[in-house]
C-alpha cells in the first residue's frame, strides 16, 4: 500500500513538472476556454448555458485522451514498464494511478473552469452540484479509463495519437460541447451517441444543469459512463502487456469498450 | 567446500516461434561469487537472464533462485533478486531520490540514503532522470538495483557504452557488492570485464553453454601454445629466425621476432642464449599467454566444441 501511495504521488508530481503534461491538463485547455468565452457568445449566444459542462469535458478529453495514451506507450517502448515490472509494481498500479492522477488534474481544472466561466462570462451554475460532482467523476473516469485502454492496445506512440485523435475529434465537433445536441440533425445526433462525450453533456445537462429528476431517462447516460468504466479497467487488465518483445495479445478485444455506447444509439 | 547455489537453471529451452533462443541450457552459480555470461550476439543471453528474472516463461526446463521458481512466485523473486535490464528506462522527470525511494516501498523496505552517494550519484539526486548522461544513468540503474539488499543480482551489459572512467568505477561497485556477499549474474560483450570480474564464466554458443569454469580454465583448455616475442638492439633473432625448442616461428610483429612455444620456459632460455652467442642485447621480452578474448573466438569460431 505504501508502494502504491508513493507511486501516485509521483504521478501527480509529475503532471505539473512534465511540461506536455502541464500543457494538457492545465494550460491548453483554459487557455481554449479563454478564447473561446470570448468569441463564441458572439457567434451562438446559447453557448453561455453550456459553457461550463463543455468546458470541463473538453478539459478532461485533453488531459486524458491527449497524455494517458502516449505516455503508456512510450514508458512500454523505453522499458520504463519493465523496470518498473522487476521492482515488483503490478498491472494494477500501472493502470490506475494514471486514472487517479485524471481524476485530481481534473477536478483542479473543473473548479477553475467552474468559477472562471460564472466569473467571467455570467456562465449558469448547476442546479444540482450532487449530481454534477458525480457527472464529472464518471467523465473523467470514462474517459481516463479508455485513453489506458489505448495505450494499451496501441502498438506505438503514432497509433495510440490516431486513435485518440478517432476519439477526441469527433467528441469535440458533435458531443454537444460547442454547439447543442437538439442543433445536430437527427442522424448525426444518434450516432453521437456513440461518443462518452455525448453522454457526459447529456447527464451535466439534464440532471446537473436542468434539474431534471432521476428518472430512467435522466439517469442512462450515467449508467453508460459507469459500465464503461468498468469495462476499460477490465479489458486493460486483460490486455496489459509489460514490453513490445512479447507476442502481442488479441488487441481487437479493446473494441469492446465500445459496447456500452453502441447498445446508446441502438436505443436513441 | 562447496558453497549452496544462488541460481540453477536446468535443461532451460525457449523458443520464439520456430526460433530456438535457448536449447537445454545447464548451469549453477554459487553464493557470493561474480558469474560472466559470455556469447555472441543473439546467443541467448539475454533471453536466459530474462527467464531467470521471471520476465518471460521458459517452454521447458526448471529455474531457481534460492528455491524460487520464478515463473510461478514472480513476487517472492522480485524481492530476492535486483536487475538491470540491457534495455530499461526511468520516467524523464523521475529524480534519482525519487527512484530510490519508490522502488524501495514496492520492495516494502525503507530507502537507504546513503546509497546514492555509493555510487557517486549525492550531487546528482535531485536531477531528473531525463537530463543524466549515460554513465549517471548506468549507475543509478546500478544502484536501483541492489537498493532493496538483493542476494541475487542481475546485470545485463551494465557497462556498455560506457567511458574508460565510468567502467572501471562500476567494476569497483560490482567487485564491494561482492565483498558484502551479493551473488551477481553478468552479461557482457567485453572480455577484459568478464576476465578481471568473473569468478566463473558460461559461454553460451547457439543457446547451450559452450565451455564453463574458471577465467583461467576457459584460456587454458583452449590452444595450450604461449606466444613469446623478442626485440634486440641487432635484431639477431628477427634476422635468422633460429630454431628454438618446443617453439616454431611466426610472423615478426613491429619489430619483434615472435614464436609460438609449448614450453616457453626452455625456449625463453635458448633464445637468451642465442643473443648471448651472438653477442646481442636484449631489448624486450614478452611472453604472452591466449587471453580470453582470443579463446573466446576460438570457442565461437568452432561453434562451442
Amino acid at each position: 500500500m505504501k508502494g502504491y501511495a508513493h507511486h501516485l504521488a509521483m504521478d501527480l508530481k509529475s503532471g505539473v513538472r512534465d511540461a506536455t503534461l502541464m500543457l494538457m491538463n492545465y494550460l491548453f485547455p483554459i487557455g481554449f476556454f479563454v478564447m473561446m468565452g470570448l468569441f463564441m457568445p458572439t457567434v451562438n449566444p446559447g453557448f453561455v448555458d453550456l459553457m461550463i459542462p463543455g468546458m470541463i469535458v473538453f478539459a478532461i478529453m485533453s488531459g486524458t485522451l491527449m497524455t494517458i495514451p502516449s505516455t503508456l506507450v512510450d514508458q512500454r517502448s523505453s522499458g520504463v514498464l519493465r523496470s518498473f515490472r522487476v521492482n515488483g509494481v503490478p498491472a494494477t498500479s500501472m493502470i490506475t494511478i494514471p486514472i487517479i492522477g485524471s481524476v485530481a488534474h481534473m477536478s483542479v481544472v473543473a473548479v477553475i473552469l467552474t468559477i472562471g466561466s460564472t466569473l467571467l462570462y455570467g456562465a449558469p451554475l448547476p442546479v444540482n452540484w450532487g449530481w454534477f460532482v458525480l457527472t464529472f467523476l464518471l467523465a473523467t473516469l470514462s474517459f481516463a479509463s479508455l485513453s489506458a485502454l489505448i495505450g494499451v492496445v496501441a502498438k506505438s506512440s503514432q497509433s495510440a495519437t490516431l486513435l485518440a485523435q478517432l476519439v477526441y475529434l469527433p467528441s469535440v465537433l458533435l458531443g454537444g460541447l460547442m454547439v447543442p445536441e437538439e442543433l445536430l440533425p437527427a442522424a448525426v445526433a444518434r450516432g453521437a451517441s456513440l461518443l462518452p462525450a455525448t453522454q457526459a453533456m447529456r447527464a451535466f445537462n439534464a440532471l446537473a444543469f436542468d434539474g431534471a429528476a432521476l428518472s430512467g431517462v435522466a439517469a442512462t447516460p450515467l449508467v453508460f459512463l459507469a459500465v464503461s468504466v468498468v469495462l476499460n479497467l477490465a479489458l486493460c487488465l486483460m490486455l496489459f502487456e509489460w514490453d513490445n518483445r512479447t507476442v502481442r495479445r488479441a488487441h481487437a478485444f479493446g473494441l469492446l469498450a465500445l459496447l456500452p455506447f453502441a447498445l446508446a444509439v441502438a436505443i436513441g | 567446500m562447496e558453497r549452496d547455489s544462488a541460481l540453477t537453471v536446468s535443461n532451460l529451452t525457449k523458443r520464439y516461434g520456430s526460433t530456438v533462443a535457448v536449447d537445454r541450457l545447464t548451469f549453477a552459480v554459487e553464493q557470493g561469487t561474480i558469474y560472466g555470461l559470455l556469447g555472441p550476439n543473439g546467443a541467448g543471453k539475454t533471453t536466459t537472464l530474462e527467464c531467470v528474472e521471471g520476465l518471460r516463461t521458459p517452454d521447458e526446463g526448471t529455474i531457481e533462485v534460492f528455491g524460487i521458481d520464478p515463473a510461478s512466485r514472480p513476487k517472492e523473486l522480485w524481492d530476492v533478486i535486483g536487475v538491470q535490464l540491457q534495455e530499461s528506462a526511468l520516467p524523464k522527470t523521475m529524480t534519482p531520490r525519487e527512484a530510490l525511494g519508490f522502488f524501495c516501498r514496492y520492495h516494502g523496505v525503507e530507502p537507504d540514503k546513503s546509497l546514492l552517494d555509493r555510487f557517486g550519484l549525492a550531487d546528482k539526486a535531485d536531477k531528473q532522470y531525463g537530463s543524466m548522461s549515460v554513465g549517471q544513468r548506468r549507475r543509478l540503474s546500478l544502484a536501483l538495483s541492489v537498493a532493496h539488499s538483493p542476494k541475487l543480482v542481475l546485470l545485463d551489459e551494465p557497462t556498455a557504452g560506457l567511458d574508460v572512467e565510468s567502467r572501471v568505477e562500476l567494476h569497483g561497485m560490482m567487485r564491494e557488492l561482492r565483498r558484502a556477499g551479493t551473488t551477481i549474474v553478468l552479461s557482457t560483450h567485453d572480455m577484459a570485464e568478464a576476465e578481471k570480474l568473473c569468478d566463473r564464466i558460461g559461454i553460451i554458443i547457439g543457446g547451450s553453454l559452450g565451455l564453463e569454469g574458471t577465467p583461467s580454465q576457459i584460456t587454458a583448455a583452449g590452444d595450450t601454445r604461449t606466444k613469446i616475442r623478442i626485440a634486440s638492439t641487432r635484431s639477431t633473432v628477427l634476422t635468422a629466425r633460429p630454431d628454438l625448442p618446443a617453439a616454431c616461428a611466426t610472423d615478426a610483429e613491429d619489430g619483434y621476432a615472435a614464436y609460438w612455444s609449448e614450453r616457453p620456459a626452455e625456449s625463453v632460455a635458448a633464445a637468451l642464449s642465442y643473443l648471448h652467442e651472438h653477442d646481442d642485447e636484449l631489448v624486450d621480452l614478452r611472453v604472452e599467454r591466449p587471453s580470453l578474448e582470443e579463446r573466446f573466438m576460438e570457442i565461437t569460431a568452432k561453434g562451442g566444441r
